[in-house]
């Protein structure tokens, strides 16, 4: 039984993906913060729910969702990397920002892991194993 | 989920991170410890202030991009002048040629590049911490 063709955990799965490459840009953009110009990156935000709707479809996801691109230069993932907004010619790395986004990467990183073993538990007594 | 791959590869370009501000200390190091030290022989060079320089690089065979020590270089601004001419380096005008480095510089550098160093710590942390959360779903 494969549990990505359920939506629901096909989406969390694809998040916490997601949440996993944007904390190495991130990283990579707090190890440069003294580089000479250096631009800050940031990954392009994902739609969940038309992530959802494909699952349910049984495509798979790389073929049908335009905002996948595979092989990237500056990401080993298939997310999108976009610019964030930077001062032209110097390093412009604000390191208060990336932090502030690490840690609210974290902490969707914990809520969907959480998610994911709620529902985890829910198929677990469904099928009348605690 | 390829999350725990990437969480390495995180580990692996903040340890790169520290990497780099330890060396940037070292360069700082040796500026501070040579601030005073006029030419060996008479009328000479004194010490030159060495600089450090950082580059972003495509690590292919790791996959990720990591920053990384370009190159050191020397700082080719003017040596100071002192008149001194009963000095061991006082050149045939009696001025002793100073090294061209300022504490004060040296010592906000260095507070920056311990900054940055406990930046990339905190990533390090932060990682850590969701790696470990991944790997606790196994547990419940």
């Amino acid at each position: 039984m494969n549990l990505n063709t359920i939506p629901l955990f096909s989406m969390l799965t694809e998040r916490l993906s997601w949440l996993g490459q944007r904390q190495q840009v991130l990283a990579n953009n707090v190890a440069n913060v003294d580089t000479p110009g250096f631009k800050p990156v940031d990954l392009a935000p994902i739609n969940f729910e038309r992530l959802a709707e494909d699952a349910s479809r049984q495509f798979p996801i790389a073929s049908t969702n335009s905002q996948h691109l595979v092989s990237s230069a500056r990401s080993s993932g298939p997310y999108r990397v976009t610019a964030q907004n930077a001062i032209s010619g110097s390093n412009s790395v604000v390191l208060e920002e990336q932090l502030m986004m690490i840690s609210q990467t974290v902490m969707e990183h914990r809520i969907t892991a959480g998610l994911y073993a709620k529902h985890m538990c829910m198929i677990r007594t469904a099928i009348g194993r605690t | 989920m390829s999350n725990p791959i990437d969480m390495f590869k995180t580990l692996q370009i903040a340890a790169a991170g520290m990497r780099v501000q330890s060396q940037r200390l070292r360069v700082i190091g040796e500026n501070i410890a040579n601030a005073n030290s006029t030419s060996s022989g008479a009328g000479g060079d004194p010490y030159r202030r060495k600089t450090i320089s950082f580059q972003n690089v495509l690590d292919n065979s790791l996959g990720i991009s990591t920053v990384r020590v370009a190159g050191f270089s020397y700082d080719t601004a003017e040596f100071g002048k002192r008149f001194d001419p009963t000095h061991p380096s006082a050149g045939e005008d009696g001025y002793v040629l100073l090294p061209n480095v300022n504490a004060l510089i040296e010592m906000a550098d260095m507070r920056e590049a311990l900054r940055s160093y406990e930046a990339n710590l905190s990533v390090i942390e932060a990682s850590k911490s969701m790696l470990q959360k991944t790997i606790d779903l196994l547990s419940g």
